[in-house]
């Protein structure tokens, strides 16, 4: 009987969420929209649970997804076709019909999002932008971003800030396609935060690390720009590390700029994952390298 | 008793010698005025300690699939019980010294030395290099050979020294997520780039042999690429998509695209190649037909390339007008069978393009097409089909079940993902 309960909490839950995300999440303020279509619901209160911060537990899905499957979420032909404005509508100008930014960091399988919510303050001026192959996640944190803008919403009005407006999420496979979203060093920032271990030796080659994956990476990597890698499992850090190091185009930053850098602490601690392994505690690998410039081409 | 076509030919700058691949055997004959003789052939096989030796000959070899494990009634598709006992891609070097092909038997690339003295050819086999996964494509510098693989994967190799590599100590020079289907060497400056396609659309640019170094990539294609040309500072690239993209790889700019659709009559339609699978039938509408190219080829004296679309008998040759930056349709040529690919001979001092059938009759297993006239020569194709089909003649040859004692041949349609984003 329990069970039966929860089941159904989920699916109204999930269909109150489901049937208004798509008009929200690419609009400013999900407040002004709600007014006209609020979903009807016996259990919960459809006006609170859409402004309210989502509730996890109702997104639940496996953590690994394969990379190698043809069926992916769409993706722009090149990074000029991508329409971004739907993405950030705050950054978008009407009148030009052009952002008025790009985007320069980009968190690749960003989870339940928590790191996004703690750059965007952080981070005012930049857009970030979320990547996660599993669609249950995603939906979570689209939903997180209508409601983090939502609730900030009324004070951005009159204090002509923009909170959370230049933080979103897409669905897709970064591996095969980071190179359709991002042009040539148009990143400034790339976090990869607990990724898949991929334990078996057959599944290497699904790592998001690979010499052979971080020259994608670090062609939409711009010069001097930073990849920030961080694990709980130490074979997956001695992997990654050792392909960075011994890729040409990346350098290792030590301890010292590690502590002093403000993303890389908020990577330690702002994750669920990385609160996770805390509660565990489990241990955090971290290896941070820069991007160096192109060598002489012979 | 029907036999086996051949599946890919090739020939050299010269144009005197013509390389095929016929089922598991790779031949050369060489072409002198009036007279076709094979010179070379080479049948290949499992290394004897190899553990393929289990396959038995009464059952084609199913891969072990985990599904078959969890539920009983789990049938393997055509294609997993695909027989993997063909030669299936063929390319000479530049200096035209080696020959290299691809071969299923221990997923290796096998690499011929061809010694001439006059008019006399001799050929060794310098080694046959395995690799970890099934090599799709490749292409060489004068130095070095590139080997493409089905996971996305790029080797180098040395193919002039007979030292075979350890498959296991092999480390892939740049990749990608997904199926290689060509490769290509671009060169500017006295620089190297490679040009690697694979099945997600991209076509990825690297410096070599700083490969870790990506130059560009070239956007516009919407589905699998299987072939590409290259003509001074463009590049005509091809596949599963409704148009052959013409686009200028130093600067990355797409030039023009050109659309070949409307060059298939209803008559062109050959149901059980061009109809869409069930799965992607929809019911009570009429039949989705998908097409793609599957060989094009380039002739730099006439500025023609010759395209063939998958399982259309038909040869199209187009006009490519480097001032307007354009393709124009020159002429449609008609044969008797469906085209596998491309290649230029020299027969009497004129150069003439070759290309293989299905052979779906016994006696036309090449044709050859006049380039200066664009009309069909039967005396060469006589001549050639003779002694092909004088050497291809035995029972080794013969093809009972298509499914397995044949390689596939219209195979670029595979492809297709099919993808329905959601």
């Amino acid at each position: 009987m329990k069970f039966q309960k929860t089941n159904d909490e989920r699916k109204e839950y999930r269909d109150i969420r489901d049937s208004t995300r798509s008009k929200l999440k690419y609009v400013k303020n999900a407040k002004e929209v709600l007014k006209d279509a609020t979903p009807e619901a016996k259990i919960f209160n459809p006006e609170k649970v859409l402004v309210e911060l989502p509730k996890k537990r109702f997104y639940r899905q496996r953590a690994h997804a394969n990379i190698f499957s043809d069926k992916s979420a769409p993706y722009p032909v090149s990074p000029k076709e991508m329409d971004w404005s739907k993405l950030y509508p705050a950054y978008y100008d009407e009148e030009k019909k052009e952002m008025t930014k790009k985007v320069t960091i980009a968190d690749i399988g960003c989870g339940y999002g928590g790191l996004l919510a703690e750059l965007a303050p952080v981070f005012p001026k930049q857009l970030i932008l979320g990547m996660e192959i599993r669609m249950q996640v995603t939906s979570y944190v689209e939903d997180r971003i209508i409601a983090l803008r939502a609730q900030n919403a009324q004070a951005d009005l009159l204090t002509d800030n923009n909170h959370y407006q230049n933080i979103s999420v897409l669905r897709g496979n970064a591996m095969k396609f980071m190179n359709n979203f991002f042009e040539k060093g148009q990143l400034e920032k790339i976090f990869f935060m607990f990724p898949d271990p991929c334990f078996k030796k057959k599944k290497f080659k699904a790592r998001i690390i690979s010499n052979t994956l971080l020259t994608e990476y670090a062609h939409s990597l711009k010069e001097g720009g930073i990849i920030y890698t961080i694990t709980d499992v130490e074979d997956l850090h001695i992997w990654m590390r050792n392909h960075l190091e011994e890729h040409p185009l990346f350098e290792r930053l030590d301890e010292e700029w590690e502590k002093s850098d403000v993303s890389c602490q908020l990577m330690i601690n702002a994750t669920e994952e990385g609160q996770k392994v805390e509660r565990n505690k489990g241990s955090k690998w971290i290896a941070c390298f820069r991007r160096l410039p192109d060598p002489v081409i012979i | 008793m029907l036999k086996h076509p051949v599946q890919k030919l090739a020939s050299n700058h010269k144009g005197d010698l013509l390389y095929t691949l016929v089922k598991d055997t790779f031949q050369v004959y060489q072409i002198s005025s009036n007279t076709i003789n094979k010179i070379f052939e080479y049948k290949d096989t499992y290394k004897v300690e190899s553990t393929h030796n289990e396959v038995s000959s009464e059952e084609p070899p199913v891969k072990k699939n985990k599904k078959s494990k969890k539920a009983s009634n789990y049938q393997p598709n055509k294609h997993q019980l695909e027989n993997y006992e063909f030669l299936r891609y063929l390319n000479v070097s530049p200096c035209g010294e080696y020959i290299f092909v691809i071969s299923d038997f221990d997923k290796s690339v096998l690499i011929f030395n061809q010694i001439s003295s006059d008019d006399t050819y001799t050929y060794s086999l310098v080694k046959k290099q395995s690799f970890p996964k099934r090599p799709n494509c490749l292409v060489s510098t004068d130095k070095l050979l590139f080997v493409g693989d089905k996971f996305g994967d790029v080797y180098e190799i040395d193919y002039k020294t007979s030292e075979t590599i350890n498959v296991e100590g092999m480390k892939p020079i740049l990749g990608h997520v997904g199926l290689l289907t060509k490769l290509e060497i671009l060169e500017y400056e006295n620089k190297k780039l490679l040009m690697s396609c694979d099945r997600d659309e991209h076509i990825k640019l690297s410096h070599i042999p700083q490969s870790f170094i990506i130059n560009k990539y070239l956007y516009g294609h919407k589905e699998f690429i299987s072939t590409v040309v290259k003509i001074g500072d463009y590049v005509l690239s091809s596949g599963g998509d409704s148009f052959i993209m013409l686009s200028n790889w130093k600067t990355g700019e797409l030039v023009t695209k050109f659309e070949y659709l409307s060059l298939i009559e209803e008559t062109d339609i050959i149901p059980e190649i061009h109809n869409a699978l069930d799965r992607f039938q929809k019911k009570g509408e009429e039949k989705v037909n998908e097409f793609c190219i599957s060989d094009m080829i380039y002739d730099d004296v006439e500025n023609r390339v010759y395209f063939a679309i998958e399982g259309v008998k038909k040869v199209f040759v187009l006009n490519f007008i480097e001032s307007e930056r354009k393709l124009a349709l020159e002429k449609t040529i008609k044969v008797d069978n469906i085209i596998l690919n491309f290649a230029f001979l020299n027969i009497d001092n004129k150069r003439k393009l070759i290309f293989n059938t299905n052979r779906e009759s016994n006696k036309s297993i090449v044709d050859v097409l006049d380039n200066d006239n664009l009309q069909l020569d039967s005396k060469a194709t006589e001549l050639i089909n003779l002694e092909i089909s004088k050497s291809t003649d035995g029972d080794h040859f013969n093809v009972v079940d298509k499914d397995n004692d044949m390689c596939p041949i219209n195979i670029n349609h595979n492809l297709r993902k099919h993808v329905d984003f959601y």
